[in-house]
């Protein structure tokens, strides 16, 4: 069955092609501005009170408000403080890194140059998780998915974000995860790709692929390779090449970290909470051995 | 997807029996109906086995079922009342050996309807007339008559309906050959439904209705009501005219009256109790079932309580007055739905749930010691007479028919490291369940085995006589020497047979009338009657090295390739034929069919030689020794068996009919195939094949049930044979054998005798048809959920009885009762009643004969029991306390105690059933320790409400708590919860887990599909179901996929689309809206129903399992009443397309016997959707051959080419 237009009337006509191009456009959303709810509306996460929209359509024209635009403005600009800070703190890290007396300088800078260069084999999280996802979204691209398609492009935003974290993995690895709790927080989303993209922290997409670029561009011989190649069949070619770089680097690293995930994980879903000084207490919901008051060290 | 349904074992609890001559000649036959099936048995007076003749599924629901006869008839017809708004009535002809329809009238909507009649049937026991009625207000009476060519006519319906009532039972009145009259248990509630206040509903009364049918005036009139004292619960009419007083018996609660019209007054007498019975003595008892006996001078009874103990009931009479009810304890049996006392003294008793029985009346009891109680013995109002249960008495068990109703609960597994996967199932109900390993295959019995010396080669059965019902030789052939055994009370080696010892021996049989005829390597030996012996030696160097042989023709092949063929002549003198035949290559096996009935001669030989073809020559005079046929071959062939086959089971005077000559061709690669043998040209066609096992097949023609049938060896041996119209080929559930004949003697008129290894052994095949061979362990109360231990192949079960004592409670009780029963004897009685006492205590009746003792509703027993499901032996059993019930179990790891295996059990405490209460739940945590053969308590968890599901996630537990869904992980002292989600709208049935992804059904809303997240620690309803489906039983399919069986009978499957994501978050802002709290919106996104189909049954299992070594992927159900079926995905779309159209053809061209319509049928609860019914496809195979061939004409096709692929499709998935 077809619905053919009768008539030629221009406004309705504007209207309808209006609202095509919106909807077209919703696609575009960033998904650090918008979270799906399990009851099928949206909210939004610009906005400081997170109000809630039961169509795209609605969002897109709260997005075009003048409120959402003043709230963008700050919104971003915490991103971008936020963003400046990692930064310095990363910077700070580094002299001071330097400042230690390294006894093999080369070995940690050769070290961190792989670590670069592998991250996006390091994600820790399963592979084989990400792999049926791919196959979901393919078959989801035909409808009208914005968020899933966002969620890929967010894998290689999360392929930027990573090396702060793991580059202190072998400098100064366990002091720096309790004291700094954004840090230990970025690693367990990490588990979960997807979970990235709600708390990516930096500024535009655009931006980022810049920064991404830059900082891989002269390092990383592989990435523009991958860039070329097609995104499914990647994967496998793309590790065989790295495995001479990456031998002694890769499997101690990764494996420390999937242990820190694996920990971090294990006390959220038996029922510890951070409070808001980043300590770990109980959520009252639920039950605990009498005898367990501290969480669980983490594994050695 | 597309799906082809399949049955696999139809279902086995009837509904419905009774009995009468349906073939028309004097034999009884019992027809069953087995909810949607309708079966015809004959028991055999001579062996008293119950065979089946017929199975027919009739899609659609059978609500009553009654035979009758015309008067002066000596057929009788059945009459069915079913949900098509149709009354139907069936003939059976034993000719075609199918029910024949010759009426069929509609009268109502279809469907199971409170006003549509179906629900009650009545018979004039003249067969005059027949009323139908439905549980509310309509009736119709119909009068059958004769036309002018003596067939049946039906005239059109006359109504006696009464708005506002309710029927409760109908019975044809027996007056003779008077007006035609039935008697109703009927309630009027008009006053009841229009009185607010109630009070009128608590007086409103039974009555006892009679209906007249006035043969003159043509119509039904109303003609006596009368309200009864006590609520009636069924009536059952009494012999009258000459026979007897006539009027009605009503079974009620305690009690069973007689009433008739006119002066009799009511006679009234207490139903009997069990003396000592641990029930509660307040409850009343009634009558659940009965049957009539009925010669021409004598008329008696028997009616079952619900405890089981059959009473036979006598009417005193003066007159045509009847003045006394006599009850006398007859014997004990299990609780039937309904019995049958056959004119050949047998009584069948269809069990309720389990197992059926036939049991032969050998005593009337009417000459033994048994008190016999009378209603003119005086008792006080409320007072009852008692009796003492006791073992079978007056009647003898003769056969057993297993039933699996009620199935449970099953899991398919290899537990046993067979290579064919077995059918694990938990059945029954009560003392009465078990468990119970279903095999694939026909149950052997072993007769007899005994030890040879040396090992045999090939073993034969000879008759000395062509007449002679049993064989007299049993000839053995070793390497260089023949064993001859003669068949009488003994077994016993013989010399003055004739048969020459010294010689290997290829063949022996009967030929001729009475001769006898010995093959082997240096020539042939005919022995005649009077013992002169004929000798053939061969030629030269030349060596016999195999030979054909039927009644009147021989055919050796010598060394070289060079056949011999001989026939006999009117004289009984074996002659050559004049010519010999050079084979082109050697002659590895060859086969001649049996002389057809009439003829001199069989037309054709079969010879399968090395270079891998079989050759068909024809034997006729015409062109003796000539080659007609040849067919290649894939492998070499190894053996050849010609034998005629088809027709069915209506074998009469004629011979068989429609039977065809197949040319079974066995491989050396392990395959069979079996040809077609055109009987005019030789031609071979229509060739299928079955890879039977490892080694080359071996065929031997055997007779079972009168029927050729070949026994076909491999790895493992095989029957092919007809069975009720259709083809099968089934394994032996036996150890492998090397050859075999058929064997016959008086103990065993029907055998096989085969050698394996150095034995030799005797074996029958009884259950012919069954699907599965079944093993069984008893168990305790009813199953209801199991699992496998995976390291040790042990299964964990729990078995739950409501209204049941535990074993503690009832010696407790049993205790008490006994001191009690001591206290209240006399001084000089006390030791009387000690030894009584004592007596009572160590009394232990078997309680799937005498049921268990009803504890009363809220009562609960349970038990948790650690089984070897291969030995069936008990490893270990706990005991819950009374009213803990157990009701879901899981085998888990936990992530914090490594490799320790648990075991979880979900126990409510004091649950009531409607509507569900109880006083809390626990979750008891068991180490397996033993290597999984002992349960160790490790601590139980106290729960608000009845854990109805458990699975194992992530290495903690889901368990469902009611409707709460929580994640528990395992604690020192208790299990601890660690999350939880409320949102499920009733009940949790089942959960199923894959990854992150947690898929639960709930008892009432179909499914819900839930994401766990770890980081949040949260349980989320990403997507759910859009109909409401009351689920018994799901499995998982894949990571999008379940299907679910519910109450009312379907099967459905359910998928997520492409386009849903389980990344979906709690709503961020915290202050839900109103409006989005509420349960009724659901999730969001919603599930895709791919396919739905009524399988008519309730569905208590489905499971994706592999059937059959080899075979494909198949979804597999078991029902309520007992039924195994499948369900397979079609791999091409050129099969779903001819199905679907064979479906469609089939659906008008044979239409459902009963009159419901296929199609609404299947869709009865939601239209049937991608599921096409290979029941109604495999029908074709019983339709008429005009009607085939136009079916198979629309599709293109051969009638043969299509059974080809209705039976490709079957076997390619399971049996």
């Amino acid at each position: 069955m077809s619905f053919k237009r009768e008539g030629d009337d221009r406004s309705q006509l504007n209207c309808l092609k209006k609202r095509r191009v919106t909807e077209l456009l919703a696609g575009d959303i960033p998904d650090d501005e918008a979270v799906l709810m399990k009851n099928g509306r949206l909210a939004c996460l610009v906005c400081s009170h997170k109000p809630v929209f039961d169509t795209i359509d609605m969002l897109t024209v709260h997005r075009g408000g003048k409120k959402h635009l003043n709230n963008q403005q700050k919104f971003y600009f915490k991103k971008q403080e936020l963003a400046d800070l990692i930064l310095k703190r990363r910077q700070e890290q580094f002299l001071s890194a330097q400042d230690e007396e390294d006894p093999t300088p080369f070995l940690t800078q050769t070290r961190q140059i792989t670590q670069h260069a592998l991250l996006t084999a390091a994600t820790p999280y399963n592979p084989c998780v990400k792999q049926g996802r791919k196959k979901e979204e393919d078959q989801a691209k035909g409808t009208e998915t914005g968020f899933f398609q966002r969620s890929r492009e967010s894998d290689e935003e999360s392929f930027v974000v990573q090396p702060y974290k793991s580059k202190r993995g072998p400098v100064a690895p366990k002091q720096n995860e309790s004291q700094n709790p954004t840090t230990s927080s970025n690693t367990d989303k990490e588990s979960n790709p997807q979970h990235m993209l709600s708390i990516t922290n930096l500024p535009t997409k655009e931006k980022l692929m810049k920064l991404h670029k830059e900082s891989t561009k002269p390092k990383d011989p592989t990435k523009s390779w991958k860039e070329v190649q097609p995104k499914g069949t990647s994967r496998l070619v793309l590790q065989k090449k790295r495995k001479p770089v990456t031998e002694e680097g890769k499997p101690e690293l990764s494996e420390e970290r999937r242990k820190e995930i694996a920990h971090h994980l294990k006390l959220t879903s038996s029922g510890w909470k951070r409070d808001r000084g980043g300590q770990w207490v109980k959520d009252e919901d639920v039950e605990f051995d009498s005898d367990e008051e501290e969480p669980p060290p983490p594994p050695l | 997807m597309f799906l082809y349904a399949l049955t696999l074992q139809r279902a086995t609890g009837v509904t419905h029996a009774i009995h009468g001559n349906f073939s028309g000649t004097r034999q009884q036959e019992i027809i069953t109906s087995r909810g949607k099936i309708l079966e015809l048995m004959r028991p055999d007076p001579n062996t008293g086995k119950i065979h089946t003749l017929l199975s027919v599924e009739i899609f659609g629901v059978i609500r009553s079922l009654m035979s009758f006869r015309l008067t002066g008839g000596t057929k009788d017809y059945i009459v069915c009342g079913t949900d098509s708004g149709r009354i139907v009535i069936l003939e059976y002809l034993p000719a075609k050996n199918k029910f024949d329809k010759v009426h069929q009238e509609t009268f109502g909507k279809s469907g199971c309807r409170r006003i549509v009649p179906g629900q009650y049937l009545a018979v004039d026991p003249k067969g005059r007339a027949l009323m139908i009625g439905a549980v509310e207000k309509q009736k119709l009476v119909y009068i059958l008559n004769r036309d002018a060519a003596a067939r049946l006519t039906i005239s059109s319906p006359l109504e006696a309906h009464k708005s506002n009532t309710l029927c409760y039972h109908l019975v044809g009145v027996d007056i003779g050959f008077e007006n035609p009259m039935f008697a109703c248990l009927e309630i009027d509630y008009e006053d009841a439904d229009n009185d607010p206040t109630g009070e009128s509903s608590q007086s409103t009364q039974q009555c006892l209705t009679f209906y007249e049918l006035d043969l003159g005036l043509n119509h039904v009139v109303r003609k006596y009501s009368e309200p009864l004292e006590e609520h009636g619960n069924f009536l059952i009419a009494v012999p009258g005219g000459s026979e007897g007083p006539s009027g009605v018996l009503i079974c009620s609660e305690n009690y069973i009256t007689y009433k008739n019209f006119g002066d009799q007054p009511d006679i009234r007498s207490p139903i009997p109790r069990r003396r000592n019975d641990l029930d509660d003595p307040e409850r009343g008892m009634i009558f659940v079932c009965s049957a009539t006996h009925k010669t021409k001078s004598m008329f008696f009874f028997l009616a079952q309580t619900e405890q089981g103990d059959i009473f036979k009931i006598t009417l005193e009479t003066d007159e045509d007055m009847v003045t006394e009810i006599k009850l006398k304890y007859f014997d004990t049996v299990p609780v039937a739905t309904s019995m049958c006392v056959l004119k050949t003294g047998f009584l069948f008793v269809a069990s309720e749930f389990g197992n059926h029985y036939l049991y032969q009346i050998a005593h009337l009891g009417d000459d033994d010691e048994e008190p016999e109680f009378s209603s003119a013995m005086p008792l006080e109002e409320g007072d009852t007479f008692l009796f003492t249960p006791r073992g079978l008495k007056n009647l003898v068990l003769v056969d057993e028919m297993d039933s699996l109703s009620p199935i449970m609960s099953c899991q398919i597994a290899d537990l046993a490291n067979e290579d064919t996967p077995q059918l694990y199932v938990a059945n029954g109900r009560g003392p009465r369940s078990s468990f119970r390993v279903l095999r694939h295959g026909l149950e052997v019995s072993e007769m007899a085995v005994s030890e040879l010396p040396g090992n045999p080669n090939a073993v034969w059965t000879v008759k000395k006589n062509v007449d002679d019902e049993f064989d007299a030789y049993i000839v053995v052939s070793f390497v260089n020497a023949t064993l001859v055994l003669s068949i009488g009370e003994t077994v016993e080696e013989v010399t003055d047979s004739g048969f020459l010892g010294t010689t290997p021996t290829l063949s022996c049989s009967l030929i001729g009338e009475d001769a006898l005829l010995q093959i082997y390597p240096e020539g042939i030996r005919h022995i005649r009657s009077d013992k002169r012996v004929n000798e053939w030696r061969t030629p030269g160097k030349k060596t016999i090295v195999k030979c054909a042989v039927n009644q009147r023709q021989v055919v050796i092949a010598l060394t070289g390739g060079e056949l011999v063929y001989f026939e006999m002549d009117p004289t009984g003198q074996l002659n050559e034929y004049t010519e010999r035949k050079e084979m082109s290559a050697e002659v590895i096996c060859m086969a001649l069919a049996n002389v057809p009935v009439g003829e001199q001669r069989c037309r054709f030989l079969a010879v399968g030689l090395t270079d891998d073809t079989v050759r068909i020559i024809s034997l006729d005079p015409a062109d003796c020794l000539q080659p007609l046929s040849m067919q290649a071959l894939p492998a070499t062939p190894e053996s050849l068996c010609i034998l005629q086959m088809g027709g069915g089971e209506g074998i009469d005077d004629t011979g068989p009919r429609n039977t065809m000559l197949f040319l079974n061709i066995g491989l050396q690669n392990g395959v069979l195939l079996r040809t077609v043998l055109d009987q005019i040209t030789g031609d071979l066609s229509d060739t299928r094949t079955r890879y039977l096992g490892s080694r080359p097949v071996k065929l031997f023609q055997v007779k079972m049930q009168g029927n050729e049938a070949v026994l076909a060896m491999s790895s493992r041996s095989w029957l092919s044979y007809t069975y009720q119209n259709r083809f099968h080929l089934t394994p032996l559930s036996y150890e492998t054998l090397e050859y075999a004949s058929g064997f016959a003697s008086e103990q065993c008129p029907e055998g096989i005798v085969a050698i394996s290894a150095n034995t030799l052994r005797i074996l029958a095949l009884e259950k012919l048809g069954a699907v599965f061979n079944q093993i069984s362990t008893p168990l305790m109360y009813t199953p209801r959920k199991f699992v496998i231990d995976t390291q040790s192949n042990n299964i964990i079960m729990i078995e739950t009885d409501h209204n049941s004592y535990t074993e503690a409670t009832k010696a407790q009780r049993k205790q008490q009762m006994a001191e009690e029963m001591v206290e209240a004897a006399g001084e000089e009685e006390k030791e009387l009643a000690a030894e009584m006492a004592a007596a009572f205590i160590n009394e232990n009746l078997p309680e799937a004969t005498f049921g268990s003792p009803k504890a009363g509703p809220g009562m609960w027993a349970s038990v948790i029991r650690v089984l070897n499901p291969i030995q069936g032996n008990t490893l270990d059993l706990i005991q819950l306390e009374q009213n803990e019930a157990a009701f879901s179990i899981a085998i888990c790891k936990f992530a914090n105690r490594g490799e320790d295996t648990f075991v979880v059990v979900g126990t409510a405490k004091d649950m009531t059933m409607n509507p569900r209460t109880c006083s809390g739940g626990f979750l008891h945590t068991y180490q397996l320790v033993n290597n999984g053969e002992k349960l160790e308590l490790i601590h139980k968890t106290p729960v608000e409400d009845v854990p109805g599901a458990i699975s194992s996630f992530q290495g903690r537990i889901l368990v469902g708590i009611g409707r709460l869904l929580r994640i528990y992980d395992l604690g020192k002292k208790k299990l601890l919860r660690k999350c939880e989600n409320k949102h499920v709208p009733n009940f949790i049935m089942s959960i199923h887990t894959m990854g992150h992804r947690i898929f639960v059904s709930d008892v009432q809303e179909s499914f819900h599909f839930i994401r766990y997240k770890r980081q949040e620690n949260q349980l989320i309803i990403f997507s759910d179901d859009t109909n409401y489906r009351w689920i018994t039983c799901s499995t998982q399919l894949d990571y999008d996929t379940v299907a679910a069986g519910d109450k009312f009978g379907n099967l459905s499957m359910v998928r997520l689309p492409a386009g849903v994501t389980d990344e979906v978050d709690e709503d961020p802002t915290g202050n839900k809206a109103l409006w989005d709290r509420g349960l009724l919106n659901g999730a969001s996104q919603k599930a895709d129903v791919i396919c739905n189909y009524h399988v008519g049954e309730v569905v208590t299992s489905v499971q994706k399992a592999t059937l059959i070594p080899g075979g494909s992927e198949s979804l597999v159900y078991t029902t309520i009443s007992g039924g195994v079926g499948i369900l397979v995905p079609f791999t091409s779309h050129e099969d779903h397309d001819f199905f679907q159209h064979l479906e469609m053809h089939i659906r008008s061209e044979h239409p459902p016997l009963c009159g419901r319509d296929h199609l609404s049928f299947r869709s009865y609860y939601y239209p049937v959707k991608n599921v096409i019914d290979g029941d109604l496809c495999e029908q074709f195979n019983s339709m008429e051959p005009s009607k085939q061939k136009s079916v198979a004409e629309e599709l293109d096709r051969t009638p043969a080419e299509v059974s080809k692929k209705l039976e490709d499709i079957r076997t390619r998935y399971a049996f």
